[in-house]
């Protein structure tokens, strides 16, 4: 009987664990090209390297085409409770938490939204991409709370290339660089 | 993505074993400002045009050396190929006709590839005309995941050029246009695309009379200043839940007149958008017509809303002038006679805030429960986006041809449908029956 009783208990316990623990983890789910699109421009989100997502704890996962308008989100949603967080190795397209990818920076990256960051899944692959494009700069997640996309998101679409008439060097920006771009248009009046 | 054009030059630059015969050779040959006529035929390889040639390639297929490199290169101002054939069956971020050079012409070219048809790389000025850019076979068709596959024309920081009377189908996008300006896209078609024409941060784009069907959007306008969207005409864009005819994001300063959107998922969807000017379009037989999110200061004038399952979805905008636009679901009033409703048809935004939230919630779509709560929250009603002056028959079409075109959901296919569910009905009745006990 009291065999039984602990056997009750254990299992009971195991599974009250188990329950608790899986309301703790936010995984990733996976993209789906025809119905996903991105919370924040809209576009369809491909199924590729620069795909991320986040979790909030109320359990409603966003996902987005591109690191920068996850980036948006979080400003434009400062009181969400975030669960989960992940972007995807731009090698393999594995899931890594936000938090514990590489990050490499360059204006010339083509990315969906053109914020030009691609991430990876460890400082390593991320250092092997740079040599092997011949520039990026390495970041971490920490650098990306600093990362220029921060102070200068707000302007991106307003000084977005002033009038016509731009350099080449205003156009290279514009393309790839949310926050440079900011500046090219509020310097070329 | 990056280095897309970084190892263009290894297979192309060096001539193939076929020795004296092959094309490039001949190129080779030739002088600046002359006009080459290739002979006819298949070949396996790749060409560069490096010099200002006129290439005349009627009845040349050209199938590139293998490998991820661009089958044809213009890297020559003036240069000018035409009518050449260019298949290109590697995968990869080559595309298969590479420009980047100014003012380059390419007329009349069939490209079928596996990555991206015609790339422009700063190139100014160039011409892009009666081509036909489609994928391999295999990637045709609704299978072929998207990341299979990439755009059809894609310009990256060239401006000044026209894109005219082309044809693309079932590519990703298919004109895609990046940190370009004050290029024009004419009269070309597009269909089994993503978007048909995507522009990002791109200034005084022109598109006009462009068409396109079965896209998941027609015209995708994102961080876009002063374009010019006229006459085009997008239809039964409808197989991607997300599919729209037209979407603003982040646009300003930007005419959209005359334009023909008929049976896609959203006629015109418009984000973050400020100062433009929609006036005159047809935005008929959609689900949504006009989805208007947190965008200030542009103007809606004289357009048709024709048969849309919601004719309106607006939220978080402000200061937009909605003028003389026709709902057909509007019951107006009109004592004065001017042809012009004395009120005004507003916009109520809960069912649009609700459903943001929590999209399940879509279910609910005019439910009665649901119009109950719809007249309890008018607190704000002000605040709202309106017409003010709606009116009662729609305006008169700029565009002459809006009736020759088939209804997409035609009477006839709606009188089936209904007969069929009458008779589906009757049948479960007599079968099933009431019984009695």
């Amino acid at each position: 009987m009291k065999k039984i009783t602990l056997m009750l208990f254990v299992s009971l316990f195991t599974i009250l664990l188990a329950a608790g623990c899986g309301k703790q983890t936010y995984e990733p789910v996976p993209i789906d090209e025809t119905v996903d699109k991105c919370a924040i421009c809209n576009m369809q989100i491909k199924d590729d390297a620069f795909a991320t997502q986040l979790t909030t704890t109320e359990g409603k996962t966003f996902k987005f085409d591109d690191i920068g308008c996850m980036n948006e989100w979080k400003e434009k949603n400062a009181e969400a409770k975030i669960g989960g967080e992940y972007v995807r190795d731009y090698n393999d397209k594995e899931w890594i938490p936000y938090d514990q990818a590489a990050y490499v920076y360059d204006a010339d990256f083509k990315s969906p939204m053109a914020y030009g960051i691609y991430s990876f899944k460890d400082k390593a692959s991320a250092e092997a991409f740079t040599k092997e494009q011949g520039k990026g700069r390495l970041m971490t997640a920490a650098d990306l709370a600093s990362h220029e996309w921060t102070q200068n998101k707000a302007q991106m679409g307003m000084d977005m290339g002033e009038g016509h008439s731009h350099d080449e060097g205003g156009e290279m920006d514009m393309g790839a660089n949310a926050g440079a771009t900011a500046n090219m248009g509020s310097d070329s009046h | 993505m990056p280095g897309a054009s970084g190892h263009a030059d290894s297979a192309a630059a060096s001539p193939t074993e076929i020795g004296a015969a092959s094309l490039q050779n001949r190129l080779d040959a030739a002088k600046p400002g002359e006009a080459v006529t290739l002979p006819p035929g298949q070949y396996a390889e790749a060409i560069v045009i490096s010099k200002r040639l006129i290439v005349q390639a009627e009845g040349v297929t050209l199938t590139g050396s293998g490998g991820d490199a661009p089958v044809v290169k213009l890297a020559a101002e003036g240069a000018e190929l035409h009518g050449m054939a260019v298949e290109k069956d590697a995968a990869g971020e080559a595309p298969a006709v590479l420009i980047s050079a100014d003012r380059v012409v390419v007329d009349g070219l069939r490209i079928k590839s596996r990555s991206y048809g015609i790339q422009l790389r700063k190139s100014n000025g160039s011409t892009i005309r009666g081509s036909v850019v489609a994928p391999t076979d295999d990637l045709k068709g609704k299978s072929a995941r998207q990341t299979d596959k990439r755009n059809g024309i894609d310009l990256f920081q060239s401006n000044g050029n026209l894109i005219q009377e082309n044809r693309v189908t079932g590519m990703f996008d298919g004109i895609y246009m990046e940190s370009s300006h004050d290029n024009a896209v004419l009269s070309n078609e597009i269909d089994h695309s993503r978007y048909g024409i995507h522009c990002m941060y791109t200034n005084g784009t022109i598109m006009r009379r462009n068409s396109g069907e079965f896209n998941v959007t027609g015209i995708m306008a994102m961080i876009v200043k002063g374009a010019e969207v006229t006459d085009n005409v997008f239809t039964r864009q409808k197989g991607s839940v997300n599919s729209q005819g037209m979407l603003f994001f982040d646009v300003q300063n930007t005419r959209v007149a005359g334009n023909e959107l008929t049976g896609n998922r959203v006629g015109l969807y418009i984000e973050m958008s400020r100062n433009n000017v929609w006036e005159n379009n047809d935005v008929s037989y959609n689900f949504v017509g006009i989805q208007l999110l947190d965008s200030q200061s542009n103007r809606l004038e004289n357009n048709r809303f024709v048969s849309n399952v919601i004719e309106t979805q607006a939220d978080g905008s402000k200061d937009n002038e909605l003028l003389h636009n026709y709902w057909d679901a509007f019951q107006g009033l009109d004592p004065s006679g001017d042809g012009i409703s004395d009120i005004p048809y507003v916009m109520n935004p809960f069912f649009q805030r609700l459903t943001k939230g929590i999209p399940a919630y879509q279910i609910f779509f005019q439910s009665p429960g649901m119009r109950f709560l719809e007249s309890l929250f008018t607190a704000d009603a002000k605040q709202w986006t309106q017409d003010r002056e709606p009116r009662m028959e729609p305006a008169l079409s700029s565009s002459a041809s809006t009736d020759s075109r088939p209804n997409p959901w035609s009477a006839a296919e709606t009188g089936i449908a209904g007969a069929a569910l009458l008779v589906a009905a009757l049948t479960i009745i007599t079968l099933m029956g009431v019984k009695k006990s």
